[in-house]
């Protein structure tokens, strides 16, 4: 099975909810600023990398792990990736794609803004790290959804 | 190795790409003939944000399919290329989405004409498909090259 975490920019929500879930991140407390900010992908990719998938790791049964950044086009990416997998030969490969768009909070969405498209990391980054650590329970119970029940997650 | 023709907004450009592609002496006139009795044939009975359909096979047994969305060329073809790599590895397959911008007239239900700007009449959008419709031989061909290097 691929999985593919998928949020706005795919760098902030989906980075964070596919550490959790390959275990680069911890379930039982919020991580600090600086477990987040050393996360690979986190807050550093630009809005010219949207559409691109990005390898976070394996989980433990050997999935891979990807994230999305999708823009303001969740949906239709979702139902493109569909249509495309109902086409293609079955391969025996299954995708599942988790929307994490749902976790984002206006701190995120600030932060994001202001270290992503304008530049200020200084200022963006640490917002959106709060922002992150605010979401957290968001992010935690998106994962575990998945986990619990990953057939409502898979697309083909 | 499978050809994906990708327009934003309209099908038609996708459609005429892939007609183009597998009939590639026809002229304009016999490529729209072709791609109004296919879609009569093949066009989904409700109205869809996506549409994505098998078109026919090439004459070197590629697969042709065509798609179109609202969602932005760019980002349909990094997603979907990405995704194929995964599925099938690389250069299996060929998503192309500059292909030329046109207008659907609502009102009438109807393709309206090429979109205005640079694409202005209809042999200019045709010369636009049939350079797409190359440019994509000329790029599986290379894909080709290098996997033989």
């Amino acid at each position: 099975m691929i999985i593919i975490f998928q949020c706005y920019g795919g760098t902030h929500t989906s980075v964070t909810a596919a550490s959790i879930y390959t275990g680069l991140l911890p379930r039982g407390r919020r991580p600090t600023d600086r477990e987040l900010i050393a996360l690979p992908y986190f807050d550093r990719l630009c809005k010219s990398k949207i559409g691109y998938l990005h390898y976070i790791g394996a989980d433990r049964q050997g999935h891979r792990v990807f994230t999305l950044g999708s823009g303001s086009w969740g949906l239709q990416v979702r139902a493109i990736i569909t249509a495309y997998l109902s086409h293609v030969q079955p391969s025996g490969l299954r995708v599942a794609l988790i929307d994490c768009s749902g976790s984002l909070t206006m701190p995120i969405r600030l932060g994001g803004f202001l270290s992503r498209r304008l530049g200020l990391v200084a200022v963006g980054r640490p917002l959106v790290s709060f922002g992150i650590r605010t979401a957290y329970r968001s992010l935690l119970s998106r994962v575990s959804d998945f986990e619990n029940n990953p057939a409502a997650y898979i697309v083909n | 190795m499978d050809y994906i023709y990708y327009s934003r907004g309209s099908i038609v450009p996708a459609l005429l790409a892939a007609v183009r592609h597998r009939y590639p002496a026809d002229s304009l006139r016999q490529c729209t003939g072709r791609a109004s009795a296919w879609w009569k044939e093949r066009a989904p009975n409700e109205a869809t944000a996506v549409l994505y359909q098998f078109y026919d096979y090439d004459a070197n047994g590629s697969g042709l399919y065509i798609l179109s969305a609202a969602v932005p060329p760019s980002l349909v073809e990094r997603t979907l290329s990405g995704l194929t790599a995964l599925l099938k590895g690389e250069g299996q397959s060929m998503v192309i989405s500059a292909l030329p911008a046109f207008r659907w007239d609502r009102g009438r239900n109807r393709p309206a004409g090429p979109l205005s700007g640079s694409y202005r009449g209809l042999n200019a959008f045709w010369t636009e498909i049939g350079a797409a419709v190359a440019q994509a031989r000329l790029q599986a061909a290379a894909v080709l090259v290098n996997n033989e290097l």
